[in-house]
């Protein structure tokens, strides 16, 4: 049996509200195996975003838990166990790719790192298939060119788990299904534990092992699914029966046949 | 497709920031030929109509007679300007350092910007030309006055555009420094100072002109020497060409002045390019 990478019990998340508090998140229990591709799936304000969050450790729960290999999720970030990456790329646009990838790394370990932070940077580059743009501004590269890169930034501190924000909503469809496709290619040669937010359903479906789908008012995850699709996954994996069915069956909790809105 | 523009897109294709062009020069040039023909018309109107109507020179000069004053005292008006201007640049210098200072003392300590942030604001409805008096009777016809004006009345822009700056870097990239231990002097540093700097410079710009207005009514509330002290002079002496002639020694001065920070500016904005509203 797989080891248990990240460990969420009864999170709770209340926000004070204008009139009311508002309750985001209402008891989520989510256990994420090490290694697999999970997904969190829900409509905008389903607290998605915020449960990523509080399981980074960047947000602390009103009430709950967050173990990451059996330590609290906020000793884990600062054990550099927990990569980000957000809907935008983040970048300083006057650093090059290269110095982008090994600026963490740099802040992280100072002057001395600086040349063992580039080699990295440089590897981290050609993983993500960007090692011909290392010199290039932020400014010089497309948008799928710079989330590659903010992958790649992400992966240089060599997370266990990586999170993942939406990270492919700025982008195109057609950029969007080449991005899908190559951190599936990254997923698979760097082996770590990822957690995707997403309200796509057929990006769900085709990079997850596993789908927790999410209402919102209040927060909670309505329905853990696993698919059981084959890997590796390719574009004909979207031409797969099942692809369909369990495309089919998402939407079909998502969106009630009907409703309206 | 012409030439240079053809070298310029190689040059971007292969990564590298193409080299300025000199059809760039050859736009801006064209570019500055109607404000010139339009100043010279106005110049030659001016000329035209003193004469036609055969205005005192008491009343005003006319361009030809303030040429000629400047060839005549071009030495008191040189050893006036090199008085002012280093009352200008340091008292620039001065705000630049205090509103940038302020601006990062507040941005760091967010009890101070509470406390001490709306008082700044509340100091700029004093009408701060008001003080040259003060100042003059407290620290007399030297330098210390003049720049103190200066500091009073051009820290202010400096303070609010850095300050502006300091908060408008990237939410995400904070939360990134913030989740692997960033000290808040690599934050300061590594980003909130760089991506201020454009916000800085929108600052600089208009204390470099407050810097000129704060040192020539310094000038006029007391002083022995300077551009400002010239122009008072000369119009008690009812000595209007000399007026006119540090007139327009003042306003090249600015315009200089203004130009040299221009140029600053676009340095530093190669070494730290603006973000792209996508990136």
């Amino acid at each position: 049996m797989t080891p248990t990478a990240i460990s969420a019990r009864s999170i709770e998340m209340v926000f004070a509200g204008r009139e009311e508090p508002q309750v985001v998140l209402d008891g989520v229990d989510l256990d994420v195996p090490a290694g697999r591709f999970v997904t969190l799936l829900g409509p905008s304000g389903c607290g998605k975003s915020t449960l990523l969050k509080i399981i980074g450790g960047l947000l602390a729960p009103t009430s709950g838990t967050v173990e990451i290999g059996g330590r609290p999720a906020a000793e884990a970030i600062k054990a550099r166990e927990i990569g980000l990456v957000f809907q935008r790329p983040a970048l300083l646009p006057w650093k090059s790719a290269l110095a982008n990838v090994a600026f963490i790394n740099e802040i992280i370990g100072g002057r001395a790192a600086r040349a063992e932070a580039l080699e990295r940077a440089e590897e981290m580059l050609e993983l993500v298939g960007l090692g011909h743009a290392k010199h290039k501004l932020p400014s010089e590269l497309s948008g799928g060119m710079a989330q590659r890169v903010s992958i790649a930034r992400a992966l240089a501190m060599d997370p266990d788990i990586l999170l993942m924000d939406e990270p492919f909503g700025a982008l195109d469809a057609i950029t969007r299904d080449r991005m899908n496709a190559s951190l599936l290619d990254i997923w698979a040669k760097t082996s770590k534990t990822i957690v995707f937010v997403t309200h796509s359903i057929s990006e769900a479906v085709f990079l997850s092992d596993e789908v927790h789908v999410m209402e919102a008012h209040p927060g909670r995850i309505a329905e853990s699914l696993t698919i059981d699709l084959p890997r590796p996954r390719t574009p004909e994996t979207l031409e797969h029966p099942r692809f369909g069915e369990l495309e089919r069956h998402l939407r079909q909790g998502l969106v009630p046949a009907g409703a309206a809105a | 497709m012409s030439a240079e523009q053809m070298t310029a897109r190689a040059g971007a294709a292969a990564g590298r920031r193409p080299a300025p062009r000199p059809s760039a020069l050859r736009r801006r040039i064209s570019a500055l030929w109607p404000p010139v023909l339009l100043a010279a018309i106005i110049v030659a109107a001016w000329e035209l109509i003193v004469d036609v109507f055969d205005i005192s020179e008491l009343t005003i000069a006319k361009p030809s007679a303030i040429v000629s004053e400047i060839g005549e005292m071009s030495s008191l008006l040189f050893d006036a300007t090199w008085i002012t201007t280093q009352e200008i640049v340091y008292g620039f210098l001065l705000s630049a350092v205090v509103g940038a200072l302020l601006a990062l003392v507040v941005a760091r300590f967010a009890w101070l910007d509470r406390a001490l942030y709306p008082l700044v604001v509340l100091f700029q409805n004093v009408p701060k030309v008001a003080l040259a008096p003060i100042f003059i009777l407290w620290f007399g016809y030297g330098l210390t006055p003049k720049l103190l004006l200066v500091v009073v009345i051009a820290f202010f822009p400096v303070t609010v555009n850095m300050r502006a700056g300091l908060a408008a870097a990237d939410q995400d990239l904070l939360l990134l420094m913030r989740s692997v231990g960033a000290s808040r002097w690599q934050v300061l540093s590594k980003i909130q100072i760089p991506t201020s700097l454009p916000y800085l410079f929108a600052g600089l710009r208009i204390a470099i002109t407050f810097s000129v207005i704060g040192a020539i009514v310094a000038e006029f509330a007391g002083a022995q020497e300077g551009l400002g002290y010239l122009i008072q002079y000369g119009s008690t002496q009812l000595d209007t060409p000399l007026v006119f002639a540090a007139l327009t020694f003042v306003s090249v001065l600015g315009l200089v002045l203004y130009y040299a920070l221009a140029g600053l500016e676009w340095l530093v904005q190669r070494r730290f390019p603006l973000p792209r509203a996508d990136v």
